[in-house]
């Protein structure tokens, strides 16, 4: 019974930390500027070491928590975390067991993508070509944020599901 | 810098299972594509589960905002120090010019009330303002909307103005039971009636999700000059008349409009006050 629960608990670490991820980047911070997109990049780290963790009705429920607190269009963040969990899984070699930077790198290209995917939605939605300044903000943070998200969910990784492995 | 180590085995699928995660993959972005394009049509039920959302993630927002901002405070604090001599200096000063104006403000606040009892004017109903704070913000690129800790319960109701301490922050949007949002002046949904300048000219605040709005619709002999104040003009009924947005600025934007720098500073804006409808003179709300 137990171990059953201790399994259930370290399973749904990956889950739990996205939704932490995603909190921290909607508290006001710093007011109007730009946030970084945490949760993206959560997404993005566990989609590529546990993509057995990160079911995609899971990853779903958070775009649309996502769109539902930010008042962005609905389903737009839905679409893009859903972007990013296939990508991630896709591109599996490409991070796991290789050096850091090359994950960087391959995240800050899905990030890219990603971006590109809320824009077009957003302009859609909006019926006008929007200003690419402030997504551009915001891929530029949620990169450069990239390696101390990843730390901490390594961590994470190593402490609650390593250990049990 | 650590290197991304091979975690555990995943369990590998059998080719049943990965069909049925693949059509489930495919479902829910047929789903997301699908509320994107009916959500051009202002559904309501997504707005009634954004409330519900908003509603149900209200105190755990609450419960991250206060160390957050206590956190944020203490650092922005600290690099203060230094400067705090000579900021206790231009406050000083600040403090002296303001006492001037508070005494004019007085003596013609005294004439007005004169003024309109010699014209037996109406004031209207007493104005009622409801303070929250401001537990989540969209500083995201798409929205400009903020959620604060009253709803329903507190009286707040959608289209009520929300102000801070420095003038007009936008309407509430809609209003669950202990939350509700609110449309900023600079999301690109946001149309409010302004005057601007001594002329007091007519003209639609417009925003675009950028820092800063700025005037459509000004007549095409409308002399402005940066610095010009814009207050609310009170047309359309949603925003009571003389609420300060902001002042003119220096830009024109490409597409003509004047550009505004709202008294608003977004970077600190911690708690707000919603207006409760009333006819009276709101100026003295937002100078309390």
């Amino acid at each position: 019974m137990l171990t059953h629960l201790d399994r259930a608990a370290r399973a749904a670490v990956p889950g739990a930390s996205i939704a932490v991820l995603l909190l921290v980047s909607l508290v006001p911070w710093i007011g109007d500027r730009a946030a970084p997109a945490l949760a993206v990049a959560g997404v993005h780290y566990w989609a590529g070491r546990r993509p057995d963790l990160v079911p995609a009705p899971f990853v779903f429920a958070i775009g649309l928590t996502h769109d539902s607190v930010a008042d962005a269009p609905f389903g737009l963040m839905a679409l893009v975390y859903l972007f990013v969990l296939g990508a991630a899984r896709s591109q599996r070699f490409l991070v796991v067991g290789q050096p850091f930077a090359a994950g960087w790198a391959v995240f800050a290209v899905v990030a890219l993508a990603a971006s590109a995917i809320a824009w077009a939605g957003a302009s859609f939605y909006y019926g006008a070509a929007l200003s690419v300044g402030a997504p551009a903000a915001v891929l530029l943070l949620t990169v450069l944020t990239y390696p101390v998200v990843a730390g901490v969910l390594a961590v994470l990784d190593t402490a609650a599901l390593r250990r049990s492995a | 810098m650590q290197e991304h180590r091979a975690g555990p085995e995943v369990k590998a699928e059998t080719p049943v299972q990965a069909t049925l995660r693949r059509a489930m993959f495919a479902l829910l972005v047929t789903i997301a594509l699908g509320a994107l394009v009916i959500g051009k049509a202002e559904v309501y039920v997504f707005d009634w589960v954004k409330g519900a959302v908003g509603d149900l993630l209200a105190p755990v927002l609450h419960a991250v905002t206060v160390p957050v901002r206590a956190a944020r405070d203490v650092g922005s604090n600290l690099g203060r120090v230094a400067a705090l001599t000579e900021e206790n200096s231009r406050l000083r000063a600040e403090n002296a010019r303001l006492r001037q104006w508070q005494a004019l403000a007085r003596r013609l606040d005294g004439q007005n009330r004169e003024l309109r009892r010699l014209l037996r004017f109406d004031p209207g109903e007493e104005v009622r303002t409801i303070a929250a704070r401001v537990i989540a913000d969209t500083g995201g690129p798409y929205a400009r909307s903020l959620l604060m800790d009253a709803g329903g319960r507190q009286g707040v109701r959608p289209d009520q103005a929300v102000i801070s301490g420095e003038g007009l922050v936008g309407r509430v949007m809609s209003a669950g039971v202990r939350s509700a949002r609110v449309l900023l002046i600079t999301d690109r949904r946001s149309h409010v009636p302004v005057l601007a300048g001594p002329n007091r000219v007519h003209a639609i605040l417009v925003g675009d999700n950028g820092i800063r709005p700025h005037l459509r619709f000004l007549p095409r002999n409308a002399a402005l000059a940066p610095g010009d104040v814009v207050v609310t003009s009170g047309r359309g009924g949603v925003f009571p008349p003389g609420l300060p947005v902001g002042d003119v600025g220096t830009a024109v934007k490409s597409g003509g409009g004047v550009e505004i720098v709202p008294h608003v500073d977004w970077t600190r804006l911690e708690f707000v006050r919603v207006v409760d409808r009333g006819m009276a003179d709101f100026t003295s709300l937002v100078e309390e």
